[in-house]
């Protein structure tokens, strides 16, 4: 009776566990969308309110220009876009391996119970050499589940690693415009004399200053991301490969030693 | 929807703030460690 209470709590124990992890990832996925979300919205105000002020700034009419803006507003929307899938996509590829990971841990731990129960059945009734077979049994799982504690807390790093770097990437690659906004308070007679500077050289100190850095910070970012996601992949691949490996070697060491 | 239960209550989760799910995250983890190591005391008595 004892033991069927233990059991039953040992196998609820279990199913706890297999359903935090199932809220776990849900989690993990709301705060990696939130921020990717997050990001993206903030960029692109930046963007704009960047435009805004300076175009105020130089007193000329955004509509002048709203259809060169907007082209490179789409290009810029385009390059963040992709950087932000490819992370997306990152991090969903370490997620299954994280899952796979807990999957099989769960599976040796359950086959830790299942040869100690099975060990503790034919104790009296079977002979030495079924009773080691067990006990080898036993320690192979003990070892499938420490290996595989070892490859969760990879993945689980590597997640970690990949929202990190998402922000710290982004955030080198598209700098935050808000930042450049050198609109301060200024004085009323400094007011005066901007307007008046404004009538002769706004229109050029605008494209010298904002247009044209502009379409030259799009032109790196275009020039750099290619490289930039072919080494996501590549990294990708490698971390994936790496953790497979690792997975290929615990199940090999489990053959080995039942 | 994504959604989950937590307390009884079920809660979705793209309406709460990265901060609050942070701390829903931190509390899963601290959960987590708990049965684990409870799941691994009853294995390592009885062997």
């Amino acid at each position: 009776m004892e033991k069927r209470k233990s059991d039953v709590f040992f196998m609820d124990k279990l199913v706890e566990l297999n359903e935090l992890e199932i809220k776990k990832s849900k989690v993990l996925a709301a705060i990696f969308q939130k921020t990717i979300s997050e990001m993206e919205k903030k960029k692109i105000q930046s963007l704009d309110a960047n435009f805004e002020e300076q175009a105020k700034f130089y007193d000329q009419y955004l509509e002048d220009y709203e259809k060169t803006y907007q082209e490179m507003k789409n290009r810029y929307e385009e390059q963040l876009s992709q950087i932000l899938e490819q992370y997306q996509e990152l991090f969903v590829n370490l997620y299954l391996e994280l899952q796979e990971a807990e999957c099989n841990q769960k599976i040796a731990i359950t086959n830790w119970k299942k040869s100690y129960d099975i060990k503790q059945e034919i104790l009296d009734k079977a002979n030495s050499s079924m009773i080691e077979e067990y006990d080898r049994k036993i320690q192979a799982c003990i070892q499938k589940k420490q290996n595989y504690d070892i490859i969760i807390e990879e993945c689980e790093k590597e997640l970690e690693k990949c929202a990190t770097q998402m922000e710290k990437r982004v955030n080198s690659l598209f700098q935050d415009k808000s930042s450049q906004v050198f609109l301060t308070e200024i004085s009323f007679l400094g007011k005066i004399m901007n307007k008046i500077k404004n009538i002769f050289t706004g229109k050029s100190k605008f494209n010298t200053y904002v247009m044209e850095p502009m379409k030259v910070e799009l032109e790196m970012i275009e020039t750099k991301l290619p490289d930039i996601i072919e080494n996501m992949e590549q990294e990708m691949v490698t971390f994936v490969a790496k953790i497979k490996q690792a997975k290929a070697e615990t199940n090999q060491i489990f053959e080995q030693m039942i | 929807m994504e959604s989950i239960i937590l307390d009884g209550k079920m809660i979705k989760l793209s309406s709460l703030p990265k901060e609050k799910l942070k701390q829903i995250l931190d509390r899963l983890n601290d959960e987590e460690i708990e049965i684990k190591e409870e799941i691994s005391r009853i294995l390592e008595e009885q062997t």
